[in-house]
Parts: structure tokens; C-alpha cells; sequence
């Protein structure tokens, strides 16, 4: 196989105006693990958000998520449980955008419940580290993306890219 | 199929060491890099391990969020820094340890400032020695609008990286 075969494009996405949500939908199934790099900036006035995820449009109360922080001041962890998995955390800053890199294991099995780690990189507010699980047993066929699903929105100029991972 | 995860260079450190090692004349065509570190520097003054500054483009002044493990370990902590690292291991650890690091670059060719994360580890095969050890997850930002061309990777107490430390520089694509 081709060097990098393995670290494959399914589809990226750059916001030509501010969006709330980002949706990769239509995912195929022939993957062993998806990996989303995105760089990103979020609308409010000065706040921090994370970039959250809902997976094949479940809402309900399914999802839950452990992280580890630091804020340049002190070392934080805990968890948190809810209708989104948070990884990372986004800036407002202007021409700052925030990358984070969320890898999705075995995501379209059938049998486990999904889980999802993934690195955030505010500079000017936290370092993160976390994982999240989604407690169903589908696979995974879409994704939303959003600050929190707040009222905010993704800034003109984030990207989000989809990568799929082979292990054979 | 699209080369999407490409080596663009490599640098293996031979038998006399070096002081630096440095990615020029990057390729602009790729979406983010990607630099894998396996490191090991001369340090062998006081009892600690070392670090590694890295510099974009001739530049080394960043914003950046710091977690780790601390030092004495067992108490993580958080910090604010001016400047980039990587742990590295030293002479002042065990024979043979090499650190592991990786840096990642997002659309470092876009004309905002560059943001980019770090993660690393230094281990030694002891439990003495607090400042042997280290693991650290990085959040970075450089007030860089033009492209990076060039990563150079030093120690941050000036000593050189032995002989087997290996650095591989990888260009990624989004489409």
C-alpha cells in the first residue's frame, strides 16, 4: 500500500461565513477509525467554548466526557455528562484559531458504545486533553460539530477536516 | 490515492551529535504539519532532563498553555509560557532513553497566526529523580502571518542532541 493510504480525505469543510453547526454526514463505514483535525474560531464576545458533538442526530441524554486542563495557572480535571460530548476548547480571538484533534475508535461497529478522545489548543486560555463516550451501540454515519450548541456561531475562515484510518 | 500523510523530510542524528536540526524550504502545498521527535540531548550538568525550543521561521516568541506533569512529579500544574518546548530526555537519564514528542500544525501556510499543540514525554527507568521525568501537553499560537518555512529545533540549555535522535517532518492534505 502507498504510503499515507491509510490517512484518507473523506471531507473537509471551510466556512465562507459563520455557521453554527458543521455536519459530516454519509460517513462511510469502511474505515477502522475517523480522525476530525479542525482549526476554528467561535463568535461571542471573549468567551471559550468546546467543540461539541452529537453523533447521527441523537439528542437525547447519551453522551458524557472526562478532561484534563490547564489554564496557566493550575491543573484542572472532572467530568461532565449531557446531550454532547465536549473535546477541546475554542477561542473568539481574531486570526487566533484554535486546533484540535478528536480521533473516533472503531466507529462503525455495532456491538460497543463509541468513544472519542481528542486534544484542544487555546492558547490563550486552556491546553485540554479528553475523552467522551457515546452510549449506543449504532455506527456512526454523521457528525455535528457546534460551540456547545449555544447561540454561537463558527467563525468565517474554521476548517474541519475528516480523516478515515485503515488498519488494513 | 492521494498521498494525504507524506514524509517530507527526515533528520537522523549521527555520531558526532548536532546542535540544531532544521526543516527549510517547507513545502507550501500541504494543509498541516506534522513533526515526530524521538530525542535525547548531552546534558549531563545538575540532575534534571532538558527540553527542546523550536522556532518558526527564524522566531521562537509564542503564547502558549502549559499542562504537565510536574516537578516533583505527582502534582500536575499549568503554566503560561513565552516560548515553545518539547521534553526531551538528557544524559542525566537512563543509557538509552530517548524522549517521544510530536508537534502539530494547522494551516501553516494560511496567512492568520499559527496555532499548533505539542505533546511529549521524558521517562526514566528510575524512581529517583523527579526532574527526570515529565509529560506535557502544549497550546500554542505565534504571531506569524506568513507561511512557515522553516522549524528549527534546539536545546533549550544549548546542548547538543546525541547520536540516534531522529526528527521526521510530515506534510498532511486535506483533499
Amino acid at each position: 500500500m502507498a504510503a499515507g493510504a491509510t490517512y484518507t480525505p473523506i471531507a473537509t469543510q471551510t466556512l465562507g461565513s459563520a455557521a453554527a453547526t458543521v455536519t459530516f454526514s454519509s460517513i462511510p463505514s469502511t474505515y477502522t477509525d475517523l480522525v476530525l483535525v479542525s482549526s476554528v474560531t467561535n463568535s461571542s464576545s471573549g468567551s471559550n467554548y468546546s467543540l461539541s458533538f452529537r453523533f447521527n442526530g441523537d439528542t437525547g441524554s447519551n453522551y458524557s466526557d472526562t478532561y484534563l486542563y490547564g489554564n496557566g495557572s493550575s491543573a484542572v480535571s472532572g467530568r461532565e455528562s449531557g446531550t454532547f460530548v465536549n473535546i477541546g476548547n475554542t477561542t473568539s480571538i481574531t486570526g487566533t484559531f484554535t486546533p484540535t484533534i478528536t480521533h473516533i475508535m472503531n466507529y462503525a461497529n455495532t456491538t460497543t458504545y463509541k468513544t472519542v478522545m481528542g486534544r484542544g489548543n487555546n492558547s490563550g486560555a486552556y491546553v485540554m486533553g479528553a475523552v467522551g463516550l457515546w452510549r449506543s451501540t449504532a455506527a456512526i454515519t454523521s457528525m455535528v460539530i457546534a460551540p456547545e450548541f449555544s447561540a454561537n456561531n463558527w467563525n468565517a475562515g474554521s476548517t474541519f477536516t475528516l480523516y478515515g484510518l485503515a488498519a488494513a | 490515492m492521494a498521498n494525504t500523510y507524506a514524509l517530507i523530510a527526515s533528520n537522523i542524528v549521527g555520531s558526532g551529535g548536532a546542535s540544531s536540526v532544521t526543516f527549510s524550504s517547507i513545502s507550501q502545498t500541504y494543509t498541516d504539519l506534522v513533526v515526530k521527535v524521538s530525542s535525547r540531548t548531552a546534558r549531563s550538568t545538575g540532575s534534571a532532563a532538558d527540553q527542546i525550543a523550536i522556532a518558526f521561521n527564524g522566531s521562537n516568541t509564542y503564547t502558549a498553555k502549559i499542562l504537565n506533569s510536574g516537578s516533583p512529579f505527582g502534582t500536575p500544574q499549568s503554566y503560561s509560557s513565552s516560548s515553545l518546548a518539547l521534553e526531551t530526555d538528557s544524559a542525566n537519564n537512563t543509557a538509552n532513553t530517548f524522549n517521544s514528542g510530536e508537534i502539530y500544525i494547522t494551516n501553516y501556510t494560511s496567512t492568520n497566526n499559527k496555532s499548533y499543540s505539542t505533546d511529549s514525554v521524558a521517562e526514566n527507568n528510575s524512581g529517583s529523580g523527579d526532574y527526570l521525568v515529565a509529560l506535557s501537553l502544549m497550546a500554542g499560537s505565534a504571531t506569524l502571518t506568513s507561511g512557515i518555512t522553516s522549524i528549527t529545533l534546539t536545546s533549550t540549555t544549548s546542548n547538543n542532541f546525541v547520536q540516534y535522535s531522529s526528527f521526521y517532518l510530515y506534510g498532511i492534505k486535506n483533499s
